[in-house]
Protein backbone atom coordinates (compact mmCIF):
# COMPACT_ATOMS: atom_id res chain seq x y z
CA UNK A 1 0.00 0.00 0.00
CA UNK A 2 1.80 3.25 -1.25
CA UNK A 3 0.91 6.57 0.44
CA UNK A 4 -1.79 7.89 -2.05
CA UNK A 5 -3.86 4.70 -0.51
CA UNK A 6 -3.34 5.29 2.49
CA UNK A 7 -4.91 8.82 2.52
CA UNK A 8 -7.89 7.34 0.10
CA UNK A 9 -8.47 4.50 2.55
CA UNK A 10 -8.12 1.56 0.35
CA UNK A 11 -11.18 -0.18 0.40
CA UNK A 12 -11.23 -3.90 -1.63
CA UNK A 13 -13.72 -6.45 -2.13
CA UNK A 14 -12.24 -9.75 -0.66
CA UNK A 15 -12.60 -13.17 -1.90
CA UNK A 16 -14.15 -15.54 0.78
CA UNK A 17 -11.30 -17.87 0.17
CA UNK A 18 -8.90 -15.16 1.45
CA UNK A 19 -11.31 -13.66 3.99
CA UNK A 20 -11.06 -17.40 5.79
CA UNK A 21 -7.17 -17.31 5.41
CA UNK A 22 -7.14 -13.62 6.37
CA UNK A 23 -9.10 -14.38 9.37
CA UNK A 24 -6.69 -17.29 10.83
CA UNK A 25 -3.99 -14.37 10.16
CA UNK A 26 -6.27 -11.63 11.57
CA UNK A 27 -4.13 -11.58 15.28
CA UNK A 28 -0.77 -10.46 13.69
CA UNK A 29 0.63 -9.87 17.21
CA UNK A 30 4.36 -8.93 17.13
CA UNK A 31 6.62 -11.87 15.53
CA UNK A 32 9.57 -13.84 17.41
CA UNK A 33 12.68 -11.18 17.09
CA UNK A 34 10.23 -8.20 15.98
CA UNK A 35 11.82 -7.00 19.39
CA UNK A 36 15.16 -7.38 21.55
CA UNK A 37 13.84 -5.71 24.43
CA UNK A 38 11.21 -3.01 25.91
CA UNK A 39 13.59 -0.39 24.55
CA UNK A 40 12.94 -1.60 20.90
CA UNK A 41 9.40 -1.60 21.29
CA UNK A 42 9.18 1.66 22.72
CA UNK A 43 11.43 3.09 20.19
CA UNK A 44 8.91 1.22 17.52
CA UNK A 45 6.24 3.49 19.10
CA UNK A 46 8.61 6.31 19.34
CA UNK A 47 9.11 6.54 15.68
CA UNK A 48 4.75 5.89 14.95
CA UNK A 49 4.10 8.78 17.56
CA UNK A 50 6.55 11.53 16.06
CA UNK A 51 4.47 10.74 12.57
CA UNK A 52 1.55 11.31 14.42
CA UNK A 53 2.49 14.54 16.49
CA UNK A 54 4.10 16.05 13.07
CA UNK A 55 1.52 14.86 11.01
CA UNK A 56 -1.51 17.17 13.66
CA UNK A 57 1.34 19.74 13.45
CA UNK A 58 1.30 20.00 10.65
CA UNK A 59 -2.07 19.60 9.51
CA UNK A 60 -3.53 22.07 12.37
CA UNK A 61 -1.49 24.85 10.47
CA UNK A 62 -1.87 23.95 7.26
CA UNK A 63 -5.93 23.22 7.11
CA UNK A 64 -8.24 25.64 8.06
CA UNK A 65 -10.61 24.04 10.69
CA UNK A 66 -13.48 25.19 12.52
CA UNK A 67 -15.67 24.20 15.45
CA UNK A 68 -15.54 20.55 16.67
CA UNK A 69 -13.10 19.65 14.36
CA UNK A 70 -10.87 22.64 15.31
CA UNK A 71 -11.35 21.69 19.13
CA UNK A 72 -10.53 18.00 18.47
CA UNK A 73 -7.80 18.19 16.11
CA UNK A 74 -5.59 20.93 18.35
CA UNK A 75 -6.62 18.36 21.30
CA UNK A 76 -5.48 15.56 19.92
CA UNK A 77 -2.05 17.28 17.83
CA UNK A 78 -1.26 18.16 21.99
CA UNK A 79 -1.93 14.58 23.21
CA UNK A 80 0.25 13.43 20.27
CA UNK A 81 3.44 15.61 21.19
CA UNK A 82 2.59 14.54 25.15
CA UNK A 83 2.54 10.82 23.66
CA UNK A 84 6.19 11.52 22.05
CA UNK A 85 7.35 13.42 25.32
CA UNK A 86 5.83 10.21 27.59
CA UNK A 87 7.98 7.37 25.65
CA UNK A 88 10.99 9.61 25.61
CA UNK A 89 10.98 9.97 28.93
CA UNK A 90 10.53 6.24 29.63
CA UNK A 91 12.55 5.33 27.27
CA UNK A 92 15.23 7.33 29.38
CA UNK A 93 14.17 5.98 32.87
CA UNK A 94 15.36 2.96 32.05
CA UNK A 95 18.36 3.56 30.58
CA UNK A 96 17.77 3.25 26.34
CA UNK A 97 18.16 6.00 24.28
CA UNK A 98 15.47 7.31 22.13
CA UNK A 99 15.65 6.96 18.17
CA UNK A 100 15.75 10.50 16.57
CA UNK A 101 12.32 11.90 15.07
CA UNK A 102 12.33 10.66 11.26
CA UNK A 103 12.12 12.96 8.46
CA UNK A 104 8.33 13.14 6.99
CA UNK A 105 6.27 13.74 4.32
CA UNK A 106 2.75 13.35 4.30
CA UNK A 107 2.01 13.96 0.49
CA UNK A 108 -1.71 15.67 -0.33
CA UNK A 109 -2.82 14.98 3.04
CA UNK A 110 -3.97 18.69 4.42
CA UNK A 111 -5.44 19.39 1.01
CA UNK A 112 -8.96 19.01 2.42
CA UNK A 113 -10.57 18.83 5.84
CA UNK A 114 -11.66 15.58 4.31
CA UNK A 115 -8.33 13.99 3.17
CA UNK A 116 -6.93 14.92 6.35
CA UNK A 117 -9.30 13.65 8.86
CA UNK A 118 -9.51 10.56 6.82
CA UNK A 119 -5.44 10.26 7.01
CA UNK A 120 -6.34 11.13 10.87
CA UNK A 121 -8.27 8.37 10.82
CA UNK A 122 -5.81 5.66 9.06
CA UNK A 123 -2.71 6.63 11.53
CA UNK A 124 -4.93 6.78 14.61
CA UNK A 125 -6.19 3.20 13.83
CA UNK A 126 -2.45 2.15 12.49
CA UNK A 127 -1.38 3.46 16.10
CA UNK A 128 -4.18 1.44 17.62
CA UNK A 129 -3.02 -1.76 15.86
CA UNK A 130 0.59 -1.21 16.53
CA UNK A 131 0.42 -0.61 19.94
CA UNK A 132 -1.67 -3.76 20.25
CA UNK A 133 0.80 -5.83 18.23
CA UNK A 134 3.28 -4.97 20.07
CA UNK A 135 2.18 -5.47 24.05
CA UNK A 136 2.72 -9.18 23.90
CA UNK A 137 6.91 -8.13 23.53
CA UNK A 138 6.45 -5.77 26.56
CA UNK A 139 8.55 -7.33 29.68
CA UNK A 140 8.31 -4.96 31.90
CA UNK A 141 4.56 -4.59 33.36
CA UNK A 142 5.08 -0.70 34.60
CA UNK A 143 5.93 -0.27 30.74
CA UNK A 144 2.97 -2.32 29.59
CA UNK A 145 0.47 -0.46 31.49
CA UNK A 146 1.46 2.66 30.54
CA UNK A 147 1.76 1.79 26.19
CA UNK A 148 -2.13 0.50 27.32
CA UNK A 149 -3.00 4.10 28.40
CA UNK A 150 -1.86 5.81 25.24
CA UNK A 151 -3.37 2.69 23.08
CA UNK A 152 -6.57 3.72 24.37
CA UNK A 153 -6.04 7.06 24.04
CA UNK A 154 -5.26 6.44 20.33
CA UNK A 155 -8.55 4.54 20.15
CA UNK A 156 -10.71 7.07 21.02
CA UNK A 157 -8.92 9.60 18.86
CA UNK A 158 -9.45 7.39 16.46
CA UNK A 159 -13.21 7.14 17.24
CA UNK A 160 -13.66 11.00 17.67
CA UNK A 161 -12.15 11.40 14.00
CA UNK A 162 -14.50 8.49 12.42
CA UNK A 163 -17.60 10.58 14.01
CA UNK A 164 -16.71 13.61 12.59
CA UNK A 165 -15.97 12.20 9.23
CA UNK A 166 -19.43 10.48 9.72
CA UNK A 167 -18.59 7.07 9.31
CA UNK A 168 -21.24 4.28 10.16
CA UNK A 169 -20.91 3.54 14.01
CA UNK A 170 -19.29 -0.05 13.74
CA UNK A 171 -16.59 -0.12 11.04
CA UNK A 172 -15.43 3.60 11.20
CA UNK A 173 -16.25 4.99 14.81
CA UNK A 174 -15.09 1.81 16.24
CA UNK A 175 -13.85 -1.65 14.67
CA UNK A 176 -16.16 -3.62 16.58
CA UNK A 177 -16.17 -5.54 19.53
CA UNK A 178 -12.17 -5.58 19.75
CA UNK A 179 -9.36 -4.29 18.10
CA UNK A 180 -7.26 -5.96 15.51
CA UNK A 181 -3.53 -6.04 15.97
CA UNK A 182 -0.87 -4.92 12.82
CA UNK A 183 2.37 -6.97 13.15
CA UNK A 184 5.79 -4.79 12.87
CA UNK A 185 6.34 -5.56 9.06
CA UNK A 186 2.36 -4.37 8.63
CA UNK A 187 3.13 -1.26 9.86
CA UNK A 188 6.02 -0.80 8.47
CA UNK A 189 4.10 -0.78 5.29
CA UNK A 190 1.75 1.30 6.01
CA UNK A 191 3.62 3.92 7.62
CA UNK A 192 7.03 3.43 5.51
CA UNK A 193 5.95 5.78 2.63
CA UNK A 194 5.54 8.68 5.02
CA UNK A 195 8.79 8.71 6.26
CA UNK A 196 11.55 10.14 4.45
CA UNK A 197 14.62 12.64 3.90
CA UNK A 198 18.31 11.49 4.75
CA UNK A 199 20.67 12.25 7.74
CA UNK A 200 20.60 10.48 11.42
CA UNK A 201 16.92 11.01 12.12
CA UNK A 202 15.26 9.40 9.02
CA UNK A 203 17.93 6.39 9.37
CA UNK A 204 17.43 5.93 13.20
CA UNK A 205 13.45 5.88 11.73
CA UNK A 206 14.13 3.34 9.01
CA UNK A 207 16.10 0.92 11.84
CA UNK A 208 13.63 1.42 14.25
CA UNK A 209 10.81 0.52 11.80
CA UNK B 1 19.59 22.36 41.23
CA UNK B 2 16.69 20.62 42.95
CA UNK B 3 14.28 22.18 44.99
CA UNK B 4 13.91 22.64 48.03
CA UNK B 5 10.44 22.00 49.80
CA UNK B 6 9.97 22.63 53.86
CA UNK B 7 7.54 20.36 54.68
CA UNK B 8 7.11 19.11 58.28
CA UNK B 9 8.27 15.33 59.14
CA UNK B 10 5.03 15.41 60.29
CA UNK B 11 2.89 16.61 57.70
CA UNK B 12 5.38 14.19 55.47
CA UNK B 13 3.63 11.41 57.52
CA UNK B 14 0.47 12.86 57.26
CA UNK B 15 0.69 13.16 53.48
CA UNK B 16 1.87 9.40 53.48
CA UNK B 17 -0.59 8.26 55.04
CA UNK B 18 -3.12 10.22 53.01
CA UNK B 19 -2.15 9.49 49.98
CA UNK B 20 -2.74 12.76 48.38
CA UNK B 21 -0.05 13.21 45.84
CA UNK B 22 0.82 16.32 46.37
CA UNK B 23 5.11 16.63 46.37
CA UNK B 24 7.59 15.04 47.14
CA UNK B 25 10.28 16.31 49.95
CA UNK B 26 12.88 16.37 47.67
CA UNK B 27 16.76 17.92 48.57
CA UNK B 28 17.31 21.53 50.16
CA UNK B 29 16.76 24.85 47.81
CA UNK B 30 15.74 28.07 49.47
CA UNK B 31 13.96 29.30 47.12
CA UNK B 32 11.23 27.27 46.27
CA UNK B 33 8.40 26.05 48.72
CA UNK B 34 5.48 22.66 47.79
CA UNK B 35 2.53 23.05 49.78
CA UNK B 36 1.03 19.89 51.74
CA UNK B 37 -2.27 20.24 50.99
CA UNK B 38 -4.44 22.08 48.41
CA UNK B 39 -4.37 25.78 49.24
CA UNK B 40 -7.64 27.85 50.11
CA UNK B 41 -8.97 30.31 48.31
CA UNK B 42 -7.49 32.55 50.94
CA UNK B 43 -4.11 31.22 50.99
CA UNK B 44 -3.87 32.02 47.16
CA UNK B 45 -6.12 35.30 47.17
CA UNK B 46 -4.11 37.71 44.78
CA UNK B 47 -1.02 35.00 43.67
CA UNK B 48 -0.06 34.48 40.39
CA UNK B 49 -1.60 30.66 39.67
CA UNK B 50 -1.39 28.27 36.88
CA UNK B 51 -3.61 25.49 36.91
CA UNK B 52 -1.84 21.64 35.62
CA UNK B 53 -4.79 20.44 33.48
CA UNK B 54 -4.62 17.06 31.34
CA UNK B 55 -2.41 17.56 29.47
CA UNK B 56 -1.16 21.00 29.55
CA UNK B 57 -0.26 23.94 31.97
CA UNK B 58 -2.67 27.27 31.98
CA UNK B 59 -1.82 29.87 31.34
CA UNK B 60 1.35 29.03 29.13
CA UNK B 61 2.73 31.61 29.87
CA UNK B 62 2.70 33.80 32.88
CA UNK B 63 4.89 36.37 34.33
CA UNK B 64 5.35 37.36 37.95
CA UNK B 65 7.76 39.66 39.35
CA UNK B 66 10.87 39.06 41.16
CA UNK B 67 9.81 38.41 45.08
CA UNK B 68 6.25 36.61 44.08
CA UNK B 69 5.15 33.57 44.29
CA UNK B 70 3.49 31.54 41.20
CA UNK B 71 1.70 28.64 42.27
CA UNK B 72 0.49 25.40 40.33
CA UNK B 73 -2.70 23.98 41.42
CA UNK B 74 -3.70 20.62 39.72
CA UNK B 75 -6.91 20.51 38.58
CA UNK B 76 -6.79 17.17 36.17
CA UNK B 77 -6.79 13.73 37.05
CA UNK B 78 -3.74 12.45 36.03
CA UNK B 79 -0.27 11.86 37.42
CA UNK B 80 2.02 15.76 36.28
CA UNK B 81 4.61 17.27 37.90
CA UNK B 82 6.48 20.88 37.66
CA UNK B 83 9.73 20.10 36.82
CA UNK B 84 12.17 23.30 35.52
CA UNK B 85 13.88 22.67 32.82
CA UNK B 86 17.44 23.99 34.14
CA UNK B 87 16.48 22.27 37.32
CA UNK B 88 15.68 25.08 39.89
CA UNK B 89 12.53 23.73 40.55
CA UNK B 90 10.74 20.15 40.72
CA UNK B 91 7.50 19.15 42.51
CA UNK B 92 8.07 15.88 42.19
CA UNK B 93 11.71 14.90 40.91
CA UNK B 94 11.06 10.66 41.21
CA UNK B 95 8.07 11.15 38.94
CA UNK B 96 7.90 9.41 35.74
CA UNK B 97 5.58 7.49 33.17
CA UNK B 98 6.40 4.19 34.64
CA UNK B 99 6.73 5.70 38.29
CA UNK B 100 3.52 8.18 39.00
CA UNK B 101 3.48 7.64 42.99
CA UNK B 102 5.57 10.51 43.97
CA UNK B 103 3.61 12.73 41.01
CA UNK B 104 2.01 15.24 41.48
CA UNK B 105 -2.25 14.33 41.34
CA UNK B 106 -5.53 15.84 41.82
CA UNK B 107 -5.94 18.74 44.48
CA UNK B 108 -2.02 19.00 44.26
CA UNK B 109 -0.42 22.30 44.32
CA UNK B 110 3.44 23.35 44.55
CA UNK B 111 4.78 26.86 45.03
CA UNK B 112 8.11 28.74 43.62
CA UNK B 113 9.57 31.95 44.88
CA UNK B 114 12.10 32.43 42.37
CA UNK B 115 15.62 34.10 43.20
CA UNK B 116 16.72 35.88 39.76
CA UNK B 117 14.81 37.40 37.29
CA UNK B 118 14.44 35.84 33.87
CA UNK B 119 13.06 33.03 32.09
CA UNK B 120 11.82 29.53 33.37
CA UNK B 121 10.53 27.22 31.20
CA UNK B 122 9.29 23.78 32.64
CA UNK B 123 7.43 20.66 31.89
CA UNK B 124 5.75 17.82 33.06
CA UNK B 125 7.70 14.53 33.86
CA UNK B 126 5.26 12.28 32.35
CA UNK B 127 3.52 14.23 29.25
CA UNK B 128 6.56 16.40 28.45
CA UNK B 129 10.09 16.92 27.69
CA UNK B 130 12.81 19.83 28.72
CA UNK B 131 13.17 20.95 25.64
CA UNK B 132 9.39 22.32 25.28
CA UNK B 133 7.85 19.44 23.93
CA UNK B 134 4.32 18.16 25.00
CA UNK B 135 3.05 19.23 28.31
CA UNK B 136 5.56 22.44 29.02
CA UNK B 137 5.21 26.05 30.19
CA UNK B 138 7.33 29.16 30.86
CA UNK B 139 7.45 31.59 33.66
CA UNK B 140 8.49 34.87 33.12
CA UNK B 141 10.21 36.45 36.16
CA UNK B 142 10.49 40.49 35.61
Amino acid sequence: MNRRDLIRGAVSVIPASTALSMLSSRFAFAQAGDFGSDVDVLNYALTLEYLEAEFYRQGNAAVQLSGQDKTYLDRIGADEASHVATITQTIQKIGGTPVPSPGVDFGGAFASRESYLKTSHTFENLGVQAYLGAAGSIQNPDILQAAAGIFGVEARHAAIVGDLLGLAPEGGVYMGATETPKSKADVLQAAGPFITGSGAAARGAAATL
Amino acid sequence: MRPSVAIPAALTLALFVSGCGTANAPGPQPDVRASAQPETEGQSRGAPAIEVVDTAFEPTTITIKLGETVRWRQTGVQPHSVTASDGSFDSSPDCSPISTQSCLSEGGTFAFVPARAGTYTYYCRVHGLPDGQGMSGTLVVS
